[in-house]
């Protein structure tokens, strides 16, 4: 599991039920705008997230349909897994306290 | 947030180009979701944007291909887009009646120079040259096609259309008669007119103009037409982009170095 895919994933795991779109998906998860989109399909094609292209009369917005992502059930279950073992892994990992000479 | 204005021109060229090198499954989804994003980021930001998300394109192959999105919420991914047979046929005349010269012509002059320039000419010999003649003088002839443009040129298509009429099993014979009897009919005109000497004034006067209308023509086929797979699509975009790079090189001093350095 990448880093960034661990960011999006504690992002969505704050609060599981929320729509989010991935604009707003890319800067809560601190990520540069405009590469969350593989992410979330790689999930999306998991089966870890659901979405929904976003009811709009797309002429009055001005803009395309945005798509709202959302996890599911068992992306809740894996995303709990996913970042349990990435904070075990870290807190394995040996500490430096200082410099080394 | 809703958007006040449209998307810049330049923007919105560079959501259609990142969009058409997409699977077709996930073309349409992802032209929405960029358009909407760079329609609510800030000016400044536009173009890191546009640079990140480029950035993710192989990724995002990848993932349109694994998992359950292969198999389906808006279309599929494996099953590819159905290209009609005109398209088809285009595609596939441009493909190798404007690719062989344009490829040729990029081997031989700007890369043949740039390896070569300097360190003296690769040039082989004996049963090297033998062995390697029928690809040195395709990569050659087809140069030279490039280069003079006009009937050249045409003559070169007319062997892309015959050779993709005449190779192409999958459709019946009359259709690929109709893409190859013209493009022998062409290919025997421009010979006519080259080796009789009636158009060397008229190469002498193209200077690229051929090749670059016939660039711009291939690299907005190649954006457009509905139904290619992306990579014909990506491919004719480079070959549109190499024929444009033929016109530079007519109009710039580097570009005259380059074919003046070929030529001797």
């Amino acid at each position: 599991m990448t880093t960034p895919r661990l960011l999006v994933l504690r992002t969505l795991l704050h609060e599981p039920g929320r729509e989010r779109y991935g604009l707003e998906l890319a800067g809560e998860s601190g990520l540069e705008p405009g590469t969350i989109y593989p992410i979330l399909v790689a999930f999306e094609g998991e089966g870890w997230l659901s979405s929904r292209a976003e009811d709009v009369d797309v002429h009055r917005a001005g803009r395309p349909r945005r798509r709202y992502y959302r996890l599911t059930a068992r992306g809740v279950t894996a995303a709990r897994e996913a970042t349990t073992v990435a904070d075990r892994r870290r807190a394995q990992r040996p500490t430096r306290r200082g410099l080394a000479w | 947030m809703s958007a006040s204005r449209p998307l810049s021109r330049g923007r919105r060229l560079g959501v259609h180009v990142l969009a058409a090198l997409l699977p077709a499954a996930l073309r349409e989804r992802q032209r929405g979701e960029w358009t909407a994003d760079l329609l609510d980021i800030g000016d400044g930001q536009a173009g890191r944007y546009l640079a990140g998300a480029a950035l993710t394109l192989p990724s995002l192959w990848l993932a349109a291909r694994r998992g359950a999105f292969a198999t389906g919420l808006e279309a599929t991914v494996g099953a590819g887009p159905v290209t009609g047979p005109v398209t088809g046929a285009l595609a596939r005349l441009l493909l190798i009646g404007l690719g062989w010269p344009i490829g040729s012509w990029v081997l031989a002059v700007p890369v043949n120079y740039l390896l070569h320039h300097g360190t003296g000419d690769w040039k082989p010999g004996g049963l090297l040259l033998v062995a390697l003649f029928p690809l040195l003088a395709t990569l050659v002839f087809g140069a030279y096609a490039a280069l003079f443009g006009g009937p050249f040129l045409a003559g070169a298509l007319g062997i892309g259309a015959a050779v993709a009429g005449l190779t192409r099993r999958r459709i019946p014979v009359p259709q690929r008669l109709a893409l190859a009897l013209p493009g022998l009919a062409v290919t025997g005109t421009a010979s006519l007119l080259i080796f009789t000497g009636a158009v060397a004034p008229v190469a002498e006067l193209d200077r690229g103009y051929s090749a670059a209308v016939l660039g711009l023509f291939t690299l907005g086929f190649g954006l457009h037409a509905r139904g290619l797979r992306s990579p014909t699509r990506i491919a004719l975009m480079l070959i549109g982009l190499g024929a444009l790079g033929v016109f530079t090189a007519h109009h710039t001093t580097l570009g005259h170095t380059f074919q003046t350095w070929f030529m001797d």
